[in-house]
């Protein structure tokens, strides 16, 4: 006897959460990618001297915080793909295009 | 439309794009590592040890022309991440068609000692870039690249599309082992599905660049940030031998755009009088060579100032396109994501052929001509990786040109041979099945 399937969240929901997942993830190295390349100043040194030191801060702050947020939006999108009730699926699709409309 | 239609479609790019996505996945994953691999293999030329001294660029440049008279400066490259040192970069004076040539001089920065030059043409950076963009073939290569991004993106929408009917029952991620061509197709699902952001966008992107010139000559779109000065305020022949000060274009540039980190100054040659600086804006994730400052060459004005972030959309996402297609924008760690997301590309040809290899068995008017999988799959890897390895022993031992006349020549050869021979067989098929007499 055949088991009944959640359609929309196994066809729909989950294929959209792994394609939100992937771009949050690129999204997210990219941010802590920044935040170590100023923080570590390692492709300015020698160089290239960051003037102000106010500019940086406010750089490393935005980023970390981008960083945070795109990395914990990645993992609710896997986390709701693993699980796979509907529930989770669609708070973390909503998550997911606030987060996607906050890109540009 | 129907999903039988979908179907066929999804199946046919796969079987008649499938190497060529299989070649492109190789040749992208490992073209993901250029400056990396280029820092690993030439060490004396691209690794210093870091000191507080600062070397002259401007001396250096005029240190590194005089010995190359046939010569002129295209530009000077900065140091960035995976390379320490300067790029001296100059082409010839007289182009040759069969030994091109973009010469490197190195420089220490620090000390201004050169280290060290080579043809940009021979070596195995340039190789891993000019197999996956143009399969090394100099005529249309670029633009057969630039369809295998559509064939790309057309089979991951088609695939996307048909995955609900092909899951039937089935949950997200189980794999069933009952025969090789269920486990095969099941994997190729999971994969597929897991990557389909990613697939769309490198055969978004990879068909634009592979057709871009066409593209923007048919749709008469402009660089964004292109700059041409109307007079030529200088002789050619001044302008190319100017003896500009890069140190005071360079520290000008730092005052005009303190966000942007130069990486490259251009000069121009053709009497425009002017000089480029190209840069890296920290948080910026388009093309590295986006923003743009332009000056005289003579007075040091400022001409021109072009920062991405403050263009148009249409402006951005044309500078995204080589960024998010090479995964230019993050470091390493992005690198190692995007060379897993491109061989999983590679992968999802391979288990869509043994899928229909698998299914043909089924029809046993073809199991005749089936050659035995594991054997058809060696022969098929070790031909791709045989051609690689070839392609780059020539490269880096002989240069472009005449390599890349042989793959010309083998490429539209096997493609007329094959068509020539499909055309036979078709028409002794048809004699055997109706004799004329």
């Amino acid at each position: 006897m055949s088991k009944r399937i959640d359609k929309a969240t196994e066809h729909y929901l989950i294929p959209l959460l792994l394609a939100f997942g992937s771009i949050f993830l690129i999204v997210s190295v990219f941010y802590w990618n920044e935040w170590r390349n100023v923080a570590n100043q390692n492709f300015l040194y020698p160089y290239y001297p960051i003037n102000g030191t106010d500019g940086v801060k406010a750089f490393l702050f935005s980023t970390s915080i981008s960083g945070f947020v795109y990395f914990s939006i990645t993992i609710c999108c896997f986390v709701a793909v693993l699980i796979k009730r509907r529930i989770f699926c669609l708070l973390s699709t909503f998550l997911s295009v606030i987060g996607f409309f906050f890109l540009f | 439309m129907k999903n039988n239609l979908l179907w066929k479609i999804h199946n046919w790019l796969g079987l008649y794009t499938g190497v060529v996505i299989v070649f492109l996945s190789i040749t992208g994953a490992a073209a993901l590592f250029r400056p990396e691999i280029d820092h690993l293999l030439n060490p004396v030329l691209t690794q210093v040890s870091s000191n507080a001294d600062k070397a002259s660029l401007t001396a250096a440049v005029r240190k590194v022309l005089p010995s190359h008279p046939d010569k002129y400066l295209f530009e000077v490259e900065m140091p960035k991440a995976n390379l320490d040192t300067w790029i001296i970069r100059l082409m010839p004076k007289e182009k040759s068609k069969l030994n091109p040539m973009i010469w490197e001089v190195f420089v220490n920065p620090h000390t201004g000692e050169i280290l060290g030059e080579r043809n940009y043409f021979k070596s195995f950076s340039y190789f891993l870039r000019n197999i996956h963009v143009r399969f090394y073939e100099a005529y249309f290569g670029r633009q057969i690249v630039g369809l295998a991004g559509i064939a790309l993106f057309l089979s991951t929408i088609t695939g996307l599309l048909i995955y609900g009917k092909f899951m039937k029952k089935q949950t997200f991620g189980k794999i069933r082992k009952s025969k090789l061509r269920i486990t095969q197709a099941d994997i190729h699902k999971l994969v597929g599905i897991s990557s389909v952001a990613f697939n769309l966008m490198i055969g978004i992107t990879g068909a634009w660049l592979g057709l871009q010139v066409y593209l923007m000559g048919g749709l008469k779109i402009e660089q964004p940030n292109s700059f041409t000065r109307s007079e030529k305020v200088l002789t050619a022949e001044d302008d190319l031998s100017y003896n500009l000060d890069f140190d005071a274009i360079y520290e000008k540039s730092r005052i005009a755009f303190p966000n942007m980190i130069p990486w490259f100054i251009r000069p121009t040659t053709n009497g425009e009088g002017i000089v480029q600086v190209l840069g890296n804006v920290p948080g910026q994730a388009y093309e590295r060579r986006s923003n743009k400052l332009v000056f005289d060459k003579q007075d040091h004005s400022l001409l021109f100032k072009y920062n991405i972030d403050d263009q148009d959309y249409g402006a951005k996402f044309y500078f995204v396109q080589e960024s998010f297609h090479f995964g230019d924008f993050a470091g390493l760690p992005l690198k190692i994501i995007y060379c897993l997301l491109a061989l999983s590309s590679g992968f999802l040809s391979l288990s869509g052929f043994i899928i229909y290899l698998e299914r043909a068995k089924k029809s046993k008017s073809q199991l005749a001509e089936l050659q035995p999988l594991k054997s058809l799959l060696l022969k098929w890897t070790l031909g791709i990786l045989g051609v690689i390895f070839l392609i780059g022993l020539m490269s880096t031992q002989i240069g472009l040109g005449i390599p890349s006349v042989l793959v010309g020549l083998a490429f539209y050869g096997f493609t007329i041979g094959y068509i020539i021979k499909k055309i036979y067989t078709f028409f002794m098929k048809s004699q055997t099945r109706n004799p004329l007499i």
